[in-house]
């Protein structure tokens, strides 16, 4: 128990964080199979850690939506991928463009990978909601 | 408007004649190219087509060869506005594969749309839902998450190899077509790892059968080889750093040949949701690059340098034994019909469409030294092609589209010219004074094994006349004029490339 605890001093020592629920919707889902993954980074752990991660069941032409509770408020960036093979990845081709939809807050353009300014949002005080458009 | 107003109008418009002209030619694409087609009449050809069509029995002038029996495959850009709305750039008109069928019974033709899922979603829907390669419609994405092929219009090329018709564009999967209906079957996957990949317009088919073909992201070059049965042999991606964008290559029997121009892209106005032809930008001036790609190894790579320009197209590429690689390719002064002509055709702004210099340019690569050699030919040309007979090994005759006479540029050709590179003869035939001539193919006569025994056919669409016709030559004796002439009962866009498959 040592690291959840260092955890907890470290959030401790950062002063009095205030935790929101983020909620989220992903649009643009076409394919019934497979999962939707949702993750919540912050600029650290952009695209390398997930802070927080959510699995939905796809809806087929339709939209799903998810909370992460208790974020502290601060500065993050939302990705979603629907995992149609359920690998747990986004899957890409020979020549490295993705085979699977993906989309991130933000719903900035996707040439090239975003960046985390790019995908970043702004998490303060009440509930926030983000909406992600699949690509 | 007040005087201050005014003023203030005035002042913006002195201080940002790009942006005016950006913000004009935005809204008035449709209008501006239907006026003008009341003053250039050849305008109206590239006006588009919005439905499938067919004519049975086409009406014939002179004789079909009897050993000309099979199907001419053409594809081409066709449907160009929506709601009012006109694309910006030809390249970004969907794509119509057309079909001309020689038969003892004489000759038909059938032209049907392919139905990319882009297509589908816009012919549902009244609209387009999907920018172009070179027009930005406001909210509308052009590449997504899995790629181009949401934006796929299939328009550039249609092959047959190992009996499967496909219809090709440069930036993402080829779509199969039935040969008989042409109706759409999907998108090809060549491998599961390969999907949503771009599989370029312009494959090379080797005498045997083989066929190389390549795709092209920024920095990363996919080469593919399908045996002659028509499974894939190898794909592998080389990076190739710089490289934006690429039409099209040569094969020779051992090599691979590309010529790159220096091309840089604009991730930022990408980004901020420009057309990707607007994020563009070609540096006056600079060299271009000249690789060569060893076919056993792909790892094994040489550059040169070759003489500043822009090129879309390849004819042939041959090894001569002695250590000397040699090609051709149509050398153009600049990307200007890229840029500015095609652009300007959309708009039917023929001030932005002067005569461009694009001329057929032989090249001899000493390997050992590292010396090249240019010969520019004169004609104006584009649309080489060579007898299939002869891909990769040496060519003695090369066919091209050319405009002959005054103010005529790649954009506006009215002839058909062979070159016979080994005598520097040439051998033309110009038709009706206001025609525009497309890329005509060569058909092997079987009767010979003789390189240029056969015909070459094409179309030509008569301005005056407002319809297409379908020509057939003595591949050797252009001058002589056509041997027989069909004349569809309409006319059609002029398209880009096609091959033939013998009955």
């Amino acid at each position: 128990m040592i690291r959840p605890a260092l955890l907890a001093t470290a959030l401790a020592a950062a002063g009095p964080a205030l935790a929101t629920d983020v909620t989220f919707e992903v649009s643009g889902i076409e394919a019934p199979g497979g999962h939707i993954l949702v993750v919540i980074y912050d600029e650290a752990s952009f695209l390398k850690k997930p802070l927080k991660a959510a699995r939905l069941n796809p809806v087929a032409g339709g939209k799903v939506s998810g909370v992460f509770r208790d974020v502290p408020e601060g500065t993050y960036a939302i990705s979603a991928i629907h995992d149609e093979n359920d690998n747990n990845k986004l899957d890409s081709n020979l020549i490295g463009i993705p085979t699977e939809r993906y989309g991130f807050s933000n719903n900035p353009s996707l040439w090239g990978a975003p960046k985390f300014s790019d995908a970043k949002v702004s998490v303060a005080g009440g509930t926030q909601h983000f909406a992600i458009q699949l690509r | 408007m007040d005087r201050r107003q005014f003023l203030f109008a005035s002042l913006a418009a002195a201080a940002s004649p790009l942006a005016m002209r950006g913000a004009w030619a935005a809204d008035t694409y449709a209008d501006a190219f239907h006026q003008a087609t009341a003053r250039d009449r050849w305008l109206r050809a590239y006006g588009g087509i919005d439905h499938d069509v067919a004519a049975p029995s086409l009406r014939i002038e002179g004789r079909i060869p009897a050993g000309l029996r099979g199907t001419l495959y053409r594809n081409g850009p066709a449907l160009f506005e929506r709601s009012g709305i006109r694309y910006h750039h030809l390249f970004d008109g969907d794509g119509m594969v057309q079909a001309f069928r020689f038969t003892e019974n004489g000759v038909s033709h059938e032209g049907r749309f392919v139905q990319t899922p882009k297509f589908l979603a816009e012919q549902a829907q009244q609209r387009f839902l999907q920018s172009g390669f070179g027009t930005a419609l406001p909210g509308l994405p052009f590449a997504t998450g899995g790629g181009l092929d949401r934006a796929n219009v299939a328009n550039t090329n249609v092959v047959v190899h190992a009996r499967r018709l496909m219809a090709l564009w440069e930036g993402g999967s080829a779509f199969e077509l039935d040969p008989v209906t042409l109706a759409t079957r999907g998108p090809v996957t060549w491998r599961p790892d390969l999907k949503g990949m771009p599989f370029s317009a312009h494959p090379k088919i080797e005498p045997d059968g083989t066929m190389w073909n390549v795709g092209a992201i920024p920095d990363s070059l996919a080469i593919y080889r399908i045996a002659p049965d028509g499974t894939l042999a190898q794909a592998e991606v080389l990076k190739v750093p710089g490289l934006v964008m690429n039409h099209d290559f040569a094969v020779s029997r051992d090599h691979l040949v590309f010529v790159l121009p220096d091309t840089r892209l604009d991730l930022d106005k990408l980004r901020a949701g420009r057309a990707f032809l607007e994020a563009l930008a070609f540096p006056p001036d600079a060299p271009m690059k000249l690789l060569v790609v060893d076919k056993a190894d792909l790892r094994q790579q040489r550059t040169f340098e070759l003489p500043p320009g822009y090129l879309f197209h390849f004819g042939n590429a041959w090894n001569d034994g002695a250590g000397t690689l040699r090609f051709d390719y149509v050398h153009h002064e600049s990307a200007g019909v890229l840029m500015d002509g095609l652009p300007g055709l959309m708009r039917g702004d023929a001030a932005s469409m002067p005569p461009r210099s694009a001329v057929s340019m032989q090249v001899a690569v000493d390997l050992a030294s590292g010396r090249v050699r240019t010969a520019a030919m004169k004609d104006v040309v584009e649309f080489p092609r060579v007898d299939p007979r002869v891909v990769g090994q040496r060519n003695r005759h090369l066919w091209l589209s050319t405009g002959m006479g005054k103010g005529l540029g790649t954009l506006m050709m009215n002839a058909v010219l062979r070159y016979d590179v080994e005598s520097g003869k040439r051998d033309a035939f110009r038709y009706e004074p206001e025609a525009l001539v497309e890329e005509h193919v060569f058909v092997a006569d079987r009767a010979s094994t003789r390189e240029g025994a056969g015909w070459l056919v094409g179309c030509a669409y008569d301005v005056a006349y407002g319809r297409t016709s379908l020509n057939v030559f003595d591949a050797l004796r252009l001058s002589a004029g056509p041997i027989a002439r069909a004349w569809l009962p309409y006319g059609l866009p002029p398209g880009f490339h096609g091959n033939f498959e013998a009955a």
